[in-house]
């Protein structure tokens, strides 16, 4: 149930509930058998009876706690840990980590902000449980040594009382120190990939559109006329420079002419280019908001404050907007100014450029994904998988280009009260693979379209929108903008092509179910689009990135949790070095569960732990049978169900980390972090019993 | 005095820690400078090693922090850090997770900085394999530029190594020239100044680098290449699998390669002929350059002829001894011929057809007399002087021998040729009007075109790709019959691309090909570019292969009895005449062969033919999958 495999709680619930039932019920059988044999090792079959069915009936009670006496339990327990400034420790260690680690940490790489994220979160998760291992697991053996202990237990308190107030005190104290760290961590992230940069309109150079003689180097937009680099100086004197285009955004047709004619205008705007996983906004200072007028050469411009540019000719008009934008140069005039006209239109306006803070970077998406994904093949039958083609990793299956193959993401759910404005967007994270070089300078181009079955009169009538071509972007998000309204094209009972306008989700989608679904082509023979389930979304809205942050802490909150009760737990019937080796045996199983699974499935080669150490000590490699190595292969087996049985009680680290989709800019959903909430109080409530039942055992509380 | 045993017991290990110590201290103990005229000590064992085998961190390079900092958190376990990293960046590179691959590649080079190969695999990973999964040729271009950061900043902590300096101008040179980008690679880099500004810390970027399209790749390529020429001379070790012939060579072969792309890229003129006189230059001053054997004795490519005049001469002091015997023996050895073979032999050259010069050729090589039967037949009185005589013909045979056979390993003589072609104005002119062909026919025109001047109102006739490809055939015929040596190039290579081009043209017009063809010549002796080397010493009457050439010349030097000259009779073959170990890539660019991959010089059918050696690399780490993995590219 990690973020990429989990879909919703419901569809999570019952099979853990069941996996729940199964764990608890073996344990409580295993426990059973355990407990009896024991007691009637030490006192004999009739006794051991009664002493089994008696202490079943006393546990009921001590399961009902006093939480004043577990908050004075866990008062003790914060009052000891600031005793021994253990977590003074830990939290200069990450003073310090913060204060040099920046120094190493390069902003400009291709995603800074996932470094940077990696770099802190990393940090906390290990000083954070590296405290609570300790804090946990010598606590209480030590108190149990220095007899201290006498002085809680002579009190009438309950044993569930001790073991609950411990978690609950250490619990305490580590959450606070989590959350500095958490809002220390936050700080260090925004300010140290906050920057912006500094540009100049000297710098506007004329281009073509989608021509690679622009000054970077970089192929223009297919609808940018001039370009410009940011400057490296001040801070930025080294590091990565944005392109600014300027793009035409709209083009005005002359009054009662045919549209042949040329253009009486044009709408353009500055564009700031992602450059190293991010953008800028780009504002002109000195312009009004309403605009400021300036007329040069018959054409008339209106500059804006947020970069855009109208420009409408007096007479007559323009065979296009480079026509437009050219008017007036040092050539139609015969003049000596080399400045282009634009350069002159914001020079007189008095604008100047200002670039803002990142945009992009530290994002919190909230996706609606796609309830279901399938495939149809290039002869057109469908398919639960695409095509592979080869890779290692079999996250995307791919669809041919130039044939039928088609990849179509069901989606369910969605009203028109999800999407306020009159347009909505999606988002596509594809990849792409080539079977010949193709144009090297295009990216390959493919295609999105809605459809619908819908019942009509008792028949079913299949729905589609027009296409919706774009351009590729490999290892990026990328961002597909359109109208709510759609042009759909279907037949009716007769066969006829019908066509008509409709709202996407009010009444396009089936109205029953809210169910449409979108339909992926690639359109270059050759050429594939690789897809996954999570490849193409609706972008409900951009949420909160700290309140974002604040769920990724919340996962290792949960893993110091797991990492408390368990240390508390073991170190009630074990002395404190061994508790805490007991309790580091257990984060590796919660990090490497998978692992240990997937070695005693044999799905991975190498053995266990016996096995593996005469590979290493012989230096064998992993594949060779080992000649007599039988009685290895017998012990490992039972070694490894132990662990893998294991792995069953342990919750799974590795699905408590939500790094990669806050990185990636994607809202942590609640209903997995309710699944790992879950998950993780379940575990308390068996670690605190087992807590209770081994402390009582020892005959040192009540 | 207390008589308590953990007191004992305490003074018992204190003992021993202080037994323990004296050996450390014998080995570890540092190195330390003299004062006042004092000599300083060599320190332990440990220290002398260290300077020994210049381990210390000093003398490999910087010394990170950071480095050092990882190094010692792994707390001695930095092999098993370093395993799991690479399982993890092999990983990543699986999952296409690029960031967090590319963050792991640079935690690697902290935890092994002084490895060599490291950096060359990781960057060779980076530039070649990565770079090659993103779409967009713009995103390739970026991570093979990341690639060739990784491995200049591998120069820091590794300033004895000429390997890396070697890798950054093969990379920069191929990766960016010979990719199937290389169009927009080679442009985003000219106008990359941001990364020009950055070079400009390590290699001059000045105007060896530039022509006047801008900064061109070969000639940065050519710095890094001069760079490790320079270590080398600053007496970094050139590896046991480096020849000089090879490694001397890689500099003055990056200004043809620069004038070979110029003249695609742009309308070939004077800054590509420019480009030509530099290659050429270069090339020569390479050929004078004397480079060291494997046979460690030294040669000069551009001896050649000195040497054939040194064998002519002692050939003619030998036939002097025995006057007339030569001959006789060659009218014996033509009694064996065919008389096809000698009709052949016999015509003159320019008569002969292609397949009567390869029988030329094969008889003028049974028609070599062996100088021991020219000795044999000298009187017993001068056949000792004969001998010496004999000896010193022998030794310069072997020497010829070895010219020729170290220039055909780098093509030296189609180079040489080539270079002096290019200057021409008639190959100028040749190129000029390819490129306009080419350009017309890209823009779909098929005749020439008619237009009216508006001031003179004289007709003005340009003509399409079909006349401007006639008149560059012309032009080429010219060229080919000035320098024949380029027939079997590259250069009639690349016009059958062109003819076939003109071919299609035709047809679209209608017109049949014209026959006879201007260039049939130039294919007509396709395929004979292997005798050149035979065919110019037929010409001259030299053989360095006479049959009784020693086993060796060392073999030679050291043998004083005549009566054991001549040896067994065959020519010598070399011990190991050559272990390249260039990383020049394949024709296509993508795929450089890492040093000691075994596969020996890459001739890409530009350099080296049939005659070059097998070059089978002794390097032992061809045998360390980590280094020919998967790095040998996509």
């Amino acid at each position: 149930m990690s973020y990429d495999d989990f879909r919703s709680f419901s569809a999570w619930f019952q099979p853990a509930l069941w996996h729940l039932l199964i764990v608890v019920g073996v344990c409580a059988v295993l426990g059973a058998i355990v407990s009896t044999l024991i007691s009637v090792v030490r006192y004999g079959p009739g006794e051991a009876f009664y002493k089994i069915w008696g202490g079943f009936f006393r546990v009921i009670p001590d399961l009902f706690v006093s939480p004043r006496r577990v908050g004075a339990i866990a008062r003790l327990a914060i009052q000891e840990t600031l005793r021994r400034r253990v977590m003074l420790l830990a939290f200069a260690m990450f003073a310090l980590a913060l204060l040099f680690g920046g120094w190493f940490l390069d902003p400009n790489s291709d995603h800074p902000e996932r470094t940077y994220l990696g770099f802190v979160l990393a940090g906390t998760q290990f000083l954070v449980l590296f405290l609570g291992l300790l804090v946990s697991t010598f606590s209480l053996p030590q108190d149990i040594q220095n007899k201290t202990i006498y002085t809680v237990v002579t009190k009438p308190i309950k044993a569930s009382e001790i073991v609950l107030g411990r978690i609950v005190g250490f619990l305490a104290i580590s959450t606070v120190l989590l959350t500095s760290m958490g809002i220390i961590s936050l700080l260090f992230v925004t300010t140290g990939l906050s920057h912006t940069h500094a540009v100049s309109f000297d710098d506007l150079v004329r281009i073509q559109p989608n021509s690679t003689d622009t000054p970077s180097g970089r192929r223009a937009s297919d609808n940018a006329y001039f370009e410009l680099q940011t400057r490296r100086n001040g801070s930025q004197a080294t590091g990565h420079r944005h392109r600014l285009e300027l793009q035409l955004t709209g083009i005005r047709r002359p009054e009662n002419r045919s549209a042949g004619s040329g253009i009486a205008g044009a709408d353009f705007a500055l564009k700031v280019m992602s450059e190293t996983g991010h953008s800028h906004e780009v504002s002109l200072e000195g312009i009004p908001a309403e605009g400021k007028q300036v007329s040069l050469a018959g054409v008339n411009w209106t500059v804006f404050p947020d970069g855009g540019l109208v420009a409408e000719v007096e007479e007559g008009n323009f065979a296009d907007a480079a026509a437009l934008l050219d008017h007036g140069s040092a050539g139609d005039t015969g003049s000596a100014d080399a400045t282009s006209p634009l350069e002159r239109v914001l020079a007189e306006a008095g604008a100047e450029p200002v670039i803002s803070e990142p945009v992009g970077m530290l994002m919190a998406r909230v996706p609606h994904y796609a309830s279901g994904l399938r495939f149809i093949d290039r002869d057109g039958a469908v398919k639960t998988e695409g095509v592979s083609v080869g890779k290692m990793s079999q996250k995307f299956s791919y669809i041919d280009g130039g044939t039928e193959a088609r990849a179509i993401f069901g989606f369910a759910g969605l009203t028109g009260a999800d999407f306020p404005a009159d347009s909505a967007s999606i988002d596509l994270n594809l990849r792409v693979f080539r079977t010949n070089k193709g144009e090297i300078t295009r990216r390959v181009t493919g295609s999105v379209y809605f459809q619908v079955r819908k019942k009509v009169d008792g028949e079913e009538i299949l729905f589609e929108t027009r296409e919706i071509a774009f351009e590729s972007r490999e290892f990026a998000v990328q961002t597909l903008t359109f109208d709510r309204k759609v042009d759909v094209v279907w037949q009716d009972a007769e066969g006829n092509p019908m066509t008509a306008q409709m709202d996407l989700f009010d009444e396009f989608a089936d109205p029953e179910t809210g169910a449409f679904e979108i339909v992926l082509t690639c359109k270059e023979p050759g050429q594939y689009f690789g897809v996954s389930p999570l490849s193409i979304y609706f972008k409900l809205r951009d949420g909160s990135f700290a309140a974002n942050f604040g769920k990724c802490y919340l996962g290792i909150w949960m893993q110091l949790v797991v990492v408390i009760s368990l240390g508390v737990t073991l170190s009630t019937f074990l002395n404190a070095s061994v508790s805490l080796l007991s309790t580091v045996a257990g984060l590796c199983i919660g990090f490497f569960g998978k692992f240990i699974n997937e070695l005693s499935t044999e799905e991975i080669e190498g053995g266990g732990p016996i096995e593996a150490v005469y590979r290493l000590v012989t230096q064998m490699n992993l594949t060779s049978d080992i000649e007599g190595g039988g009685w290895m292969r017998a012990i490992d087996t039972v070694l490894l169900q132990g662990m893998s049985s294991m792995t069953h009680i342990i919750p799974d680290f590795t699905t408590y980390s939500t790094q990669a989709p806050l990185a990636d800019g994607y809202d942590i959903s609640w209903p997995l972090l309710s699944a790992h909430l879950l998950v993780t109080f379940t575990f308390v409530i068996g670690a605190w019993l087992v807590g209770y039942f081994a402390l009582r055992t020892r005959e040192i509380a009540g | 005095m207390t008589q308590n045993p953990t007191f004992w017991r305490k003074v018992v290990y204190i003992c021993l820690i202080g037994l323990i110590a004296i050996p450390l201290s014998l080995l570890g103990r540092p190195a330390s400078r003299g004062t006042g005229g004092e000599s300083g000590s060599e320190g332990g064992l440990l220290a002398q090693t260290r300077v020994e085998y210049d381990l210390a961190q000093s003398s490999l390079g910087e010394i990170d922090p950071a480095s050092e900092t990882m190094k010692l958190s792994t707390l001695g376990m930095k092999g098993i850090a370093a395993m799991i990293l690479w399982e993890q960046a092999n990983h990543f590179k699986d999952e296409e997770n690029w960031e967090a691959f590319s963050a792991t590649v640079n935690q690697i080079s902290k935890l092994q900085p002084n490895f060599v190969k490291v950096w060359e695999f990781q960057a060779h990973n980076i530039s070649y394999n990565v770079s090659v999964e993103f779409d967009d040729y713009q995103g390739r271009y970026d991570w093979v530029k990341k690639g060739f950061q990784f491995l200049v900043r591998g120069l820091a902590y590794n300033r004895q190594s000429y390997a890396l300096l070697r890798s950054l101008g093969t990379y920069f040179g191929f990766k960016i020239g010979r990719s199937d980008e290389s169009l927009q690679f080679r442009h985003m880099f000219r106008r990359d100044t941001d990364y020009h500004e950055e070079l400009a810390q390590y290699i001059r970027m000045d105007d060896d680098v530039r022509t006047p399209y801008g900064v061109d790749n070969w000639l940065v390529a050519r710095q890094w290449f001069l760079q490790a020429e320079n270590k080398v001379r600053e007496g970094a070790p050139l590896s046991t699998n480096t020849s000089h012939l090879m490694f001397y060579r890689e500099a003055p072969s990056q200004f043809r390669n620069a004038a070979m792309d110029l003249e695609k890229e742009f309308r070939p003129q004077e800054p590509a002929r420019r480009m030509w006189e530099e290659a050429f230059d270069a090339w020569n001053t390479y050929g004078n350059r004397s480079l060291k054997t494997s046979w460690e004795t030294q040669l000069r490519l551009n001896d050649r002829q000195a040497k054939r005049d040194q064998v002519r001469e002692l050939q003619a002091e030998l036939d002097a001894f025995a006057p007339g015997e030569r001959d006789r023996q060659v009218q014996l050895l033509r009694q064996n011929l065919d008389p096809e073979q000698l009709a052949a032999f016999d015509k003159p050259a320019e008569e002969r057809n292609p397949q009567e010069l390869f029988m030329a050729v094969d008889a003028f090589n049974r028609l070599q007399v062996d100088d021991q039967r020219i000795v044999d037949a000298v009187e017993e009185s001068q056949k000792e002087e004969a001998y010496r005589v004999l000896r010193r013909l022998q030794m310069a045979r072997v020497e010829l021998q070895r010219i020729d056979q170290y220039r055909s390993t780098v093509n030296y003589t189609y180079w040489l040729k080539r270079c002096e072609a290019e200057q021409t104005l008639t190959n100028l002119n040749a190129r000029a009007a390819i490129y306009d062909a080419n350009e017309l026919d890209e823009r779909g025109v098929i005749s020439a075109t008619e237009t009216i001047d508006p001031v003179t109102g004289n007709t003005i006739i340009s003509p399409g790709p079909i006349e401007k490809y006639e008149e560059a055939f012309e032009l080429w015929a010219q060229i080919f019959k000035q320098f024949p040596e380029l027939i079997d190039g590259v250069t009639a290579e690349e016009l059958s691309d062109e003819i076939e081009k003109y071919r299609v043209k035709l047809d679209q017009k209608g017109e049949p090909f014209p026959e006879p063809f201007v260039l049939d010549f130039v294919f007509q002796r396709a395929g004979l570019g292997s005798l050149a080397e035979q065919l110019d010493a037929m010409e001259e009457g030299i053989d360095a292969t006479n049959p009784s050439a020693p086993p060796g010349l060392n073999t030679i030097l050291t043998e004083l009895d005549p009566n054991e000259a001549g040896g067994n009779g065959q020519a010598p073959q070399p011990p190991n005449p050559e272990t390249p170990d260039s990383t020049e890539p394949n024709g296509d660019g993508t795929a450089p062969k890492p040093e000691g991959s075994g596969s020996g010089e890459a001739t890409t059918g530009e350099e080296g033919n049939a005659a070059a050696p097998s070059g089978a690399s002794e390097d032992p780490a061809a045998a360390d999958p980590a280094i020919g993995g998967d790095g040998t590219g996509s």
